[in-house]
């Protein structure tokens, strides 16, 4: 198990939230005793009660006196996003460039990785790319993938690769997992995107898993925050 | 045979892309399945093998059709297009919030943005709400929401309990229809105020707003919830 906070009861707040957005913990079911939550996290009594109060703030769980707590029903806030970097730019994607295909290792995408693990020494191919409005650089994107040898064989043949590589990703048996993030341009990405310097930029990170859950790739996107519209309703 | 606006300004292979993609979203053509050879599309649309093979090529780089070689082109699988996005608060923040303070709760007359915005008249009233949120006694998020005032809804403080808009009201009983935007900006200086950041200070912020219509487009509510950018990180899925 791989939990992202740092305080335990913290850990423990996120692994049941979790389990009860999964549906492993339905609406209306009781949650484990204290005690037998402390058996499973092994925890001390206090961090568990930390992490059901705070549950219980975050109305996850409702608890009934000397019977036990129980989940509650939410509204979801669930939404289905169609998103990519042709339908949130405010003009036409009319051009995709790419600017470079290189070999690099994995450190280079260690951040960007999480909780997923590679094998040592597995070498990446690192492939950037510009989508343009005519002349205009509107989002640019580097995309990671693991090597192996028929993607070798393309890169030493490369003039088809950056579409290839797309349509790899694109594959119908290809899953995606997306995070957005806010951020302030840096160096590069000003030099790429013509932007201003301190401007207010989208962070788009996705990996992209094969359907037996191995990891496939990663792509980070930046986009300019004032370029783009991303609506859904 | 189908009639090409001629005042469309987008060139005519954007637009075919775009009539197959509304065939697509609408469920003409089905998850999954073949669409008609390009040279069937070709007399539909009675333009050129060129253009066509330019439209089926954006679509398939938007991810809405996929082409299997020497079979043809196929309908991409809806879960596959979309992604599946949780945009309930402690889902978007990195570290759950701590608690949440009501700072404001009035009645006010709508000025000209709010009247463009939510699309109702002058005399009507809003709710007004603003709310803190906090972590390790910081402010991190700031959340603005305006409701048109009828009768029914709670203004007394201690009713108002933070939840989500549509959890507010959901004991209307209605379904209502939602539009969601998220952008990145710069805040200005009232927005820099009321989250107490230092003037000189260079952090982003994302912006999650959200508009409720009834049915008629009668607007129902809009909320705008302020994030410091490095607490929040929207994450989505797309299954196969």
């Amino acid at each position: 198990m791989k939990l992202q906070s740092f305080t335990s009861y913290q850990q423990v707040y996120q692994d049941i939230k979790n389990k009860i957005e999964q549906g492993k913990y339905a609406v209306g079911d009781k949650l484990p005793s204290v005690a037998e939550l402390c058996n499973v996290y092994q925890v001390s009594n206090i961090t568990i009660r930390q992490a059901l109060d705070l549950l219980k703030n975050q109305d996850y769980i409702y608890s009934k006196r000397r019977i036990g707590n129980y989940v509650k029903k939410r509204d979801n806030e669930i939404y289905r996003i169609a998103f990519n970097y042709y339908n949130i730019c405010q003009y036409p994607v009319t051009d995709v460039r790419l600017k470079s295909v290189d070999i690099t290792d994995i450190a280079e995408i260690q951040p960007y990785l999480g909780d997923i693990t590679l094998k040592d020494g597995v070498s990446i191919l690192k492939c950037v790319q510009v989508y343009c409005y005519r002349e205009m650089p509107m989002v640019y994107e580097t995309i990671y993938l693991p090597v192996n040898a028929k993607l070798k064989h393309l890169y030493v043949h490369h003039s088809q690769l950056g579409k290839l590589i797309t349509n790899v990703l694109n594959n119908y048996d290809i899953a995606k997992r997306m995070s957005l993030s806010v951020m302030r341009t840096n160096e590069t990405i000003n030099q790429q995107l013509y932007l201003d310097q301190q401007e207010v930029i989208f962070q788009v990170i996705v990996k992209f898993y094969a359907q037996t859950g191995h990891f496939a790739g990663v792509s980070v996107g930046y986009v300019s925050a004032s370029d783009t519209q991303i609506e859904f309703s | 045979m189908q009639e090409m606006d001629e005042r469309d300004p987008l060139t005519k292979y954007r637009y075919i892309a775009k009539e197959i993609r509304l065939k697509i979203l609408s469920g003409f053509y089905k998850e999954n399945t073949l669409l008609p050879s390009s040279k069937k599309l070709c007399e539909m649309y009675q333009v050129s093998r060129l253009t066509m093979r330019k439209a089926l090529n954006l679509l398939e780089n938007e991810g809405y059709i996929y082409i299997k070689t020497g079979k043809g082109a196929f309908v991409q699988n809806r879960s596959r297009l979309n992604y599946t996005v949780n945009l309930e608060i402690n889902h978007i923040l990195k570290v759950p919030y701590e608690k949440v303070r009501l700072v404001k709760a009035e009645l006010i007359e709508p000025d000209i943005d709010l009247v463009y915005e939510l699309k109702v008249s002058r005399g009507i009233k809003l709710i007004y709400m603003e709310w803190e949120i906090l972590a390790n006694d910081r402010v991190i998020g700031y959340n603005f929401r305006y409701i048109p005032y009828f009768k029914g809804i709670p203004i007394d403080e201690k009713d108002l309990k933070y939840m989500s808009l549509k959890e507010m009201l959901h004991d209307m009983n209605m379904t209502f229809r939602e539009s969601v935007k998220i952008k990145g900006i710069d805040p200005d200086e009232k927005l820099k105020r009321k989250l107490c950041t230092q003037k000189d200070s260079q952090e982003a912020v994302i912006l999650i707003e959200r508009k409720l219509f009834d049915d008629q487009n009668v607007a129902y509510g809009y909320d705008l919830l302020y994030l410091y950018a490095h607490t929040a990180q929207i994450k989505g899925e797309s299954f196969i």
